[in-house]
């Protein structure tokens, strides 16, 4: 009820294609990324054409190639936020299905605290204290979508409660985290996954903001960083601010549409 | 019912409470710490001695924290490195623009979302409206800065009908009302776009399944018109589940005010902590988040009491949840 994990409900199940269309030049253009080669200094701000297929920047860069680099920033933290939220959510949740009273009230507390901290206030705190790494922005967004995912979870194990299966395992003497190892943990997966989609386009989302404002520290300009530069330009380059946000709402809403639809 | 409100009140200083110490403990605790923060990773070792004696920083850790937590409950965190003030006038000094900001912006989205939320809600059996709900979702998922670039783009590099950036007219001598609401209309307009869709899509899901109640159909069998039927009746029923979703939202309000104060240059909190957090001044960042952890908290608290005034079934139902 709280957060939004059925935003898409509204949305028609049949839009699943689009999100496959949606998805493929971002990604296609994060796997190819190597084969585009290096920056290159070459004529600057000069519109799209053959040569500079998405136009050049500032600073003579192909946008082709910078914006092909900035969308292996955006994967790598996308998935690497998500897999720590996945990773973290579940085995919270797990523990606050099956820990017993007292570790179910302590984990859904501190679920109800964390909530209140929006994601992105939480991510600026832990990299202006820890670094701006990619690695410590993917993990200080993945930490803070961890509640979404172990209420889900929580959920989840609790409705198995009582299965047969469960009370079978439990007779056979199979101890309580054997038994949410074991027998929970294969059977939530599911929908515990289906929470993919919402984790992965709003770090992807966080991070691009994170950058515009200049609070990440990468090998390379993710698309916030490079939109960030479009920001005094915008007058005679569009081509710097329309396809740095048409590439980030493309994997987005690709995601999305795939995963949830 | 009773219970459940005192509840719900007592868990508000309590989360700042734990909030805070977190926050704390992460600042001191973080590498390199608020002393490496203040004079560089290159400083000498008698630099660094006489800049923990200047802000207390070589005393023990509990006595620091100890003394952090009731200057804090009286409002006092501490001084920010940066601007050499107390925090808390730094942020009062900064909020009146964060809120002109995110006010209107919060009402917007209200309105329009819920125009939208209506409008893309047909009776049943008729064909469903799509339009509606995918650019919705596109808002959604459009980021707020990518917006505010557009908008600034098209109304005020192209047409001209609005400033580029700033809050007053640096050439006006005194500044004028008008003139800031004009500077504030493109601000408004990007910062509001991500909740109005989100108030949309989650009014558009919660009418789908009011409008094909048996109540509906009494209030059309008795002379009512579809829309008029929707907007009196499904609304009010509608409003639970989108009131639980907004309520949550409103530190998002705040912290997409970041990326539109960047766009615009304006002199507000979002801009403030960035710049906070670039020149590792730790106290003003950890001010700025518990205030705006603390302005969410409030909002959640609002938005559960009046869900409870609607529907005092929550409250019990959330007992019985917790207790089950």
């Amino acid at each position: 009820m709280r957060r939004d994990p059925n935003l898409i409900d509204s949305v028609d199940r049949r839009l699943r294609w689009i999100g496959v269309v949606l998805l493929m030049p971002p990604l296609l253009l994060a796997l190819l990324a190597p084969a585009l080669g290096k920056l290159t200094i070459g004529a600057m701000l000069a519109p799209p054409s053959l040569h500079h297929p998405l136009g050049t920047d500032e600073l003579g860069h192909d946008m082709l190639v910078l914006l092909a680099q900035g969308a292996q920033v955006s994967f790598a933290i996308g998935t690497l936020a998500t897999l720590v939220a996945l990773l973290v959510g579940t085995a919270l949740g797990l523990c606050a299905a099956f820990g017993g009273r007292l570790v179910d009230d302590l984990v859904m507390r501190a679920a109800e605290i964390t909530v209140t901290v929006p994601p992105l206030l939480l991510a600026i705190v832990l990299v202006a204290l820890l670094g701006s790494g990619t690695l410590l922005t993917a993990a200080a967004l993945g930490i803070g979508a961890w509640p979404t995912v172990a209420r889900v979870a929580r959920a989840a194990g609790l409705a198995l409660r009582g299965q047969p299966d469960l009370l079978a395992a439990r007779a056979l003497g199979v101890s309580r985290p054997g038994i949410a190892l074991r027998h929970v943990l294969p059977a939530i997966l599911p929908v515990v996954l289906a929470l993919t989609g919402v984790l992965f386009s709003s770090a992807v989302l966080a991070e691009a903001t994170l950058s515009f404002v200049g609070l990440t520290n990468h090998d390379v300009p993710g698309w916030g960083h490079i939109m960030a530069h479009a920001g005094p330009y915008l007058r005679d380059a569009w081509w710097m601010w329309l396809f740095p946000g048409a590439l980030l709402i493309m994997a987005t809403a690709g995601v999305t549409l795939l995963a949830d639809a | 019912m009773g219970r459940y409100i005192l509840r719900r009140l007592i868990q508000v200083p309590v989360g700042l409470f734990i909030v805070g110490s977190l926050a704390f403990l992460l600042i001191h605790a973080a590498p390199g710490g608020p002393v490496t923060a203040l004079s560089g990773e290159y400083a000498t070792a008698e630099l660094r001695q006489e800049i923990e004696a200047r802000y207390g920083l070589d005393r023990p850790l509990g006595e620091r924290y100890l003394d952090w937590m009731g200057r804090a409950f009286t409002g006092d965190l501490g001084r920010s490195y940066l601007h050499k003030a107390p925090v808390m006038s730094v942020i009062l000094e900064r909020l009146p623009a964060t809120l002109s900001l995110v006010l209107p912006a919060a009402l917007l989205s209200l309105v329009g979302g819920a125009a939208i939320g209506l409008w893309s809600t047909p009776p049943p059996g008729a064909p469903r409206r799509v339009l509606g709900p995918l650019l919705a979702l596109v808002g959604h998922l459009v980021p707020t800065f990518w917006v505010a670039q557009g908008l600034v783009l098209l109304f005020a590099l192209t047409l001209g009908w609005f400033p580029v950036q700033g809050l007053d007219d640096p050439r006006l001598t005194a500044p004028s009302l008008a003139d800031r609401a004009r500077h504030l209309v493109l601000p408004v307009l990007a910062l509001s776009l991500h909740q109005l869709a989100l108030m949309a899509l989650t009014l558009r899901a919660a009418l789908r399944l009011e409008v094909v109640r048996p109540y509906m159909t009494t209030a059309l069998a008795k002379g009512l018109d579809f829309p008029r039927a929707r907007f009196s009746h499904a609304l009010v029923n509608a409003l639970q589940p989108v009131l639980a979703v907004l309520g949550g939202r409103l530190g998002a309000t705040f912290v997409g005010a970041i990326a539109v104060e960047t766009v615009f240059a304006l002199p507000g909190l979002g801009r403030l902590i960035v710049t906070a957090a670039v020149n590792r001044d730790h106290p003003l960042v950890l001010g700025i988040a518990l205030s705006v952890c603390a302005v969410a908290m409030v909002g959640n608290l609002l938005t559960d009491l009046t869900m409870n005034r609607i529907d005092p079934r929550m409250a019990i139902d959330r007992d019985e949840a917790h207790a089950a």
